[in-house]
């Protein structure tokens, strides 16, 4: 652990890195009002690789965008690294995730007039700090890059450009890095690719990873699943195998 | 099929609004033009048919040889007894038009004399007072609404006047007439004139006629001799009859018109001079309308990039490569009708806009009641229309080649034209057909000002056309250039924007070009202008030796008093004071020219001019027929020493003059000088242009100067002593007043690329959504997406700075070396170049504002989630 508290660069303690407390998330208004997420209550350990499934509508998502900072729940509190995120305003927020938070898309979204190194260090470059070059260098390594980053987005392949996007997600050493679907959009192969990195971010990095999926495949690698379904939680268990978490999905449809 | 287009349209609201203002904005000029001059020839028709009313027949002086900047010369009095004896004639007199300035003051009478403050009255703006003396009430147009008419020193004033400047009956006012100094006259009475009331901002002040003959200088003259027919005799017949009875000398220098002939004849003059005013505007309409033109093509453009996808599916469905053209034209079609209604809309207030414009920059256009003419409404629809369907066309054709397959899969970029290859050479072959134009336009010999001008037009609108088309290779480096210094100065967003302007280079490129027709326009006017100042300032210093001038500021036209050069003379330490007359002669083989006047027995001391053949010695033996010519001149219509100039004067006299010397041309004097007192003999001219002043010798020119400048507020308030230095700030003043009113007129079309700039940043942000999404998602803060946005502004107006002002300094050296033998030295404001660029930069940002503020009020999810 003395390793992973010289990388991330946070204390290892009992306190939770990311926290939901009674959210809850209701879009529309009125009749046509929808409840996304009821109540919700989850905590995410520093250094876990959590895998959040559930059928499409089950709320998956907006519990993301919602532990993300990136959308605000109609009640309840989100903590990340400790501090209150749902209070913050729009400018507070935005270093907030500029500092604390990572994303790996499912559709990549690198900039495309960018080159592959210069994808990697925008979020540095975004919050004008300086990128430590041996730092910059494992992470090329780890991700298999080292010949790649020259290219720009358009000369990558889709496994290639969602490894430039997890570069990208760990430049800054985030405190928590979401991952929205990530192999939604890569053949098995390069999915398979993708989540070896994920899970050597968090086995040799330390790092701290939420994925939102709905591949079986993706969520057995993960160190927790977390089942929602129609808004709220309906497991939350440690890892399982391929087979039991199909059986599972099931079960919810 | 139009149902479809206008849902298309209303879907697309924004866009289709920005793109809609940039026609509105030119066609509105194009029909406030139309409106504005129409409006004033309408009330000058007014006001003329109002003045002939009563009349049957008018006798006008007839100049042998007339020019814009001479007055016309007058009718003798013993004229009025052989019109009168004429059958038929009912009743005769003769009148007195003339213009004068009305002071009005706080003081006391000494001796005689006003002391005390004066301020000028009457006309508003740049309108002349007008001074009237009519020989009998049955002639007169203004009714009296107070008092009783003027006799001696009483004038009457018209009523809008007296309420505007505050006057009222029984006080004093100063009236100075061309002709005499300052001379006060009581207020009698209070007139109207016609039933239109006034005559634009013009003071009318009405005297009786022996005064108006009097204080105008015409004492035995008149400007004018109406006729009032007897019954049952016809205009045309009593015309006719007193043409028949004048003296056989007086036919060549009087003219007969009936009443109706008159006021028509008077408003056609007034169309004539308009004529360049409208033309003068429909240029800057036209300029606007071409501006609008690019953002046209521009906007359709992109949206038929962006719509490639639903182009495609249409051609998976069935649609024909012509419905795909017919949908994209129909739309610029009903854009193009839209836009050009609410431009012709528009136009009535831009007509007033104008109006107030000309008044600030001191031109008073009477007007009343804005006219609309038929020809308004169908030039601006047209035109409107026209642009934006032609604009659409090649998008339109774009939008066809888009295969089917597009539809199935994301981001297939639109193909190729076959012809596209050959882009580039077209472009240049265009570049250099405007060229050459433009160079055949300057440089060519062609006679007529008109079709000159026409020519270097199209050569520059072909010249903008083909830079437009090269300048897609020019934007990578240029962006790249500008973008370097924002990208070391911003932690991330200065290279985003920099990469972003070079995206797309075409669309950067057109977007740049508009701003590039303003900005080359703005700079050529620029350098022009700081070259005539350069020329004429230089002139001054160079050819004047004389202390100080002596001149008419109150507005164009108005000329010296003549007694003003003997009065200054003989003033305790004046040496020298010598007055340049001026007039108009024909001249036999050469042509109607300026001519003017000068002392020639101390022409040597007030004027340092270099001679080319003789010197200044031969001056003052110039004799009473020897004239002087300036070198261009000579050349050009083969003078030399000893050639005759067989002169035609304005009053019909011929006279011959001889060449003594040739003088190297002068930005200060016309091209022929003869003596003053010829000019007085042959022309009658008693006016000059300004009166040369020399201090004599070892007087303090600091405290002269003073004392003239005493002596004129108080006998020629309308003049004005000025140093060599006061004059050339003069003479610049007027051409930056020019100057301003063009920049102004030329700020339309740089408002119309402005919404040009904000139409692409919209478009590519709308395209750039996601990015814009992961980018805030990762922590860019809504300042930062601003000024992302921003600075790619900055760099594209950069872009059409920089290359609107290298094509403005290119335009500048071509007429400049065109106009070398006028004597045009070449200038290049450098400083006020800067300022263009600086104000480039302020203008991106400030189009960026909106487009800027979209983008950072984007929705993270939203715009994440968006396809």
């Amino acid at each position: 652990m003395t390793t992973a508290e010289a990388i991330s660069g946070k204390s290892v303690d009992t306190e939770p890195v990311v926290s939901a407390t009674g959210i809850s998330r209701r879009f529309g208004e009125a009749d046509t009002a929808v409840d996304a997420l009821k109540d919700v209550d989850i905590a995410f350990r520093s250094g876990g690789f959590t895998a959040v499934m559930g059928p499409s509508g089950s709320g998956k998502s907006t519990l993301m965008h919602i532990l993300a900072g990136l959308d605000r729940p109609t009640a309840g509190t989100v903590r990340i690294d400790g501090q209150v995120i749902t209070s913050m305003g729009d400018r507070q927020l935005t270093l907030l995730r500029r500092k604390k938070v990572g994303f790996v898309f499912q559709f990549f979204n690198l900039l495309p007039t960018l080159t592959a190194e210069e994808n990697i260090v925008l979020p540095a470059r975004i919050g004008g700090t300086k990128v430590d070059p041996a730092f910059f260098s494992e992470i090329v390594e780890a991700m298999g890059l080292r010949n790649r980053l020259t290219h720009r987005p358009s000369q990558l392949s889709g496994g290639q450009q969602q490894r430039v996007a997890i570069a990208r997600a760990l430049i800054t050493r985030p405190a928590v890095i979401f991952a929205d679907e990530p192999t939604g959009n890569l053949d098995s192969t390069a999915s398979g690719e993708v989540l070896t990195l994920l899970r050597h971010a968090v086995d040799d990095f330390k790092q701290t990873i939420i994925v939102v999926t709905h591949d079986a495949v993706a969520a057995a690698r993960a160190d927790r699943i977390v089942f929602l379904a129609d808004g709220r939680i309906v497991k939350d268990q440690p890892a399982s195998s391929v087979g039991e978490i199909l059986d599972q999905m099931k079960e919810l449809r | 099929m139009i149902a479809v287009e206008l849902k298309g349209l209303a879907s697309r609201k924004l866009r289709t609004v920005l793109t809609m203002i940039a026609i509105i904005l030119g066609v509105s000029m194009i029909s406030g033009t139309y409106i504005l001059t129409d409006t004033i020839n309408g009330s000058f028709d007014q006001i003329f048919h109002q003045a002939t009313r009563k009349i049957d027949a008018v006798i006008t002086p007839k100049p042998a040889v007339s020019a814009d900047f001479v007055g016309t010369p007058t009718l003798p009095a013993g004229l009025l007894p052989v019109v009168r004896g004429v059958p038929g004639v009912a009743a005769a007199d003769g009148e007195i038009a003339d213009q004068a300035s009305l002071f009005a003051g706080h003081g006391r009478m000494i001796n005689g004399r006003f002391h005390g403050h004066l301020r000028r009255v009457g006309a508003t703006g740049g309108a002349p007072s007008l001074l009237f003396g009519v020989g009998s009430e049955r002639f007169n147009e203004l009714t009296l609404v107070a008092g009783h008419w003027p006799v001696g020193n009483q004038v009457a004033l018209d009523e809008s006047t007296m309420s505007r400047s505050h006057l009222h009956l029984g006080q004093m006012v100063e009236v100075a007439s061309l002709a005499r100094p300052l001379e006060p006259f009581r207020i009698v009475a209070k007139t109207r004139f016609g039933s239109v009331g006034s005559i634009g901002g013009a003071a009318l002040i009405d005297m009786d006629l022996a005064t108006a003959q009097r204080v105008t200088g015409k004492i035995g003259e008149y400007d004018q001799i109406s006729v009032i027919s007897a019954p049952g005799t016809s205009q045309k017949l009593i015309a006719r009859r007193i043409r028949s009875h004048l003296p056989a000398a007086d036919r060549s220098t009087v003219r007969v018109r009936t009443g109706e002939q008159q006021a028509k004849s008077q408003a056609a003059q007034v169309a004539n001079a308009l004529n360049f005013l409208t033309i003068g505007l429909l240029a800057f309409g036209g300029i606007a309308v071409f501006v609008g033109a690019f953002i046209i093509f521009n906007t359709f453009s992109i949206t038929v990039a962006q719509r490639a996808r639903e182009f495609a599916l249409l051609r998976t469905l069935g649609s024909t490569r012509g419905q795909i053209m017919r949908s994209v034209v129909i739309e610029a079609l009903l854009i193009g009708i839209a836009a050009s209604v609410l431009g012709t809309l528009a136009g009535l207030g831009i007509a007033k806009l104008l109006n107030g414009l000309f008044q600030t920059f001191g031109a008073n256009l009477p007007n009343s009641g804005l006219v609309v003419l038929s020809r308004t409404v169908s030039v601006s629809l047209m035109v409107g229309t026209a642009v934006t369907v032609i604009s659409g066309l090649m998008p339109a054709f774009r939008a066809t080649r888009v295969p089917p397959i597009a539809a199935m899969r994301e981001g297939v970029p639109l193909p190729k034209g076959r012809l596209s290859r050959l882009t580039p050479y077209v472009a240049g072959l265009i570049t250099l057909l405007g060229l050459l134009l433009t160079i055949l336009g300057i440089f060519a010999s062609i006679s007529s000002t008109g079709s000159r001008l026409a020519i270097i037009g199209v050569g520059c609108v072909l010249l903008f056309i083909g830079v437009a088309m090269l300048s897609p290779k020019l934007v990578t480096p240029l962006a790249s250039a500008f973008g370097w210094p924002l990208q070391r100065a911003t932690a991330i967003t200065g290279r985003l924007a920099r990469d972003n302007a070079m995206r797309s280079p075409s669309r950067t490129a057109v977007t740049a070009a508009a701003l590039m027709i303003g900005l080359a326009l703005v700079a050529f006017v620029t350098i022009f202008a700081a070259e005539l100042k350069k020329t004429a300032d230089d002139a001054v210093s160079r050819d004047v030796a004389g202390t100080f001038i002596v001149q008419n500021n109150q507005s164009f036209g108005n000329s010296v008093q003549p007694g003003v050069a003997a009065v200054v003379s003989r003033m305790r330490g004046v040496a020298i004071a010598s007055p340049i007359r001026r007039d108009v002669a024909k001249i036999r083989g050469v042509g109607t020219t300026a001519i003017d006047g000068i002392d020639p027995g101390v022409f040597a001391t007030l004027y340092r001019f270099q001679w080319k053949v003789g010197s200044s010695r031969v001056v003052p033996g110039l004799g009473s027929n020897g004239a002087l010519v300036a070198d261009a001149y000579a050349g050009s219509h083969h003078l030399h020493d000893g050639s005759p100039l067989s002169m035609l004067t304005p009053i019909g006299t011929r006279d011959t003059f001889t060449v003594r010397g040739i003088f190297k041309s002068s930005q200060i004097l016309d091209n022929v000088l003869i003596p003053n007192a010829s000019l007085v003999r042959d022309f009658h001219e008693a006016n000059s242009e300004w009166v040369v002043v020399q201090a004599a010798a070892g007087v303090n020119t600091g405290r002269l100067e003073h004392r003239i400048a005493r002596v004129l507020a108080a006998s020629y308030p309308t003049l004005s002593v000025n140093s060599q230095q006061q004059f050339k700030s003069q003479q610049d003043s007027q051409v930056n007043s020019l100057l301003g009113l063009v920049y102004v007129l030329l700020g339309l079309s740089i408002v119309v690329s402005l919404f040009g700039i904000i139409n692409t940043l919209v478009l590519s942000i709308y395209e750039r959504t996601r990015e814009i999404g992961m980018l805030r998602a990762i922590g860019t803060t809504r300042t930062q997406v601003r000024w992302m946005v921003r600075w790619e502004s900055v760099i594209t107006s950069l872009i059409g700075a920089v290359l609107g002002i290298l094509l403005g300094i290119l335009l500048a050296v071509l007429i400049t070396v065109g106009l070398a033998s006028q004597g045009i030295e070449f200038a290049l404001p450098i400083g006020q170049l800067i300022v263009w660029v600086v104000l480039a930069v302020i203008f991106g940002i400030v189009a960026a504002a909106f487009p800027a503020r979209r983008a950072a009020r984007l929705d993270v999810l939203r715009a994440l989630a968006y396809e």
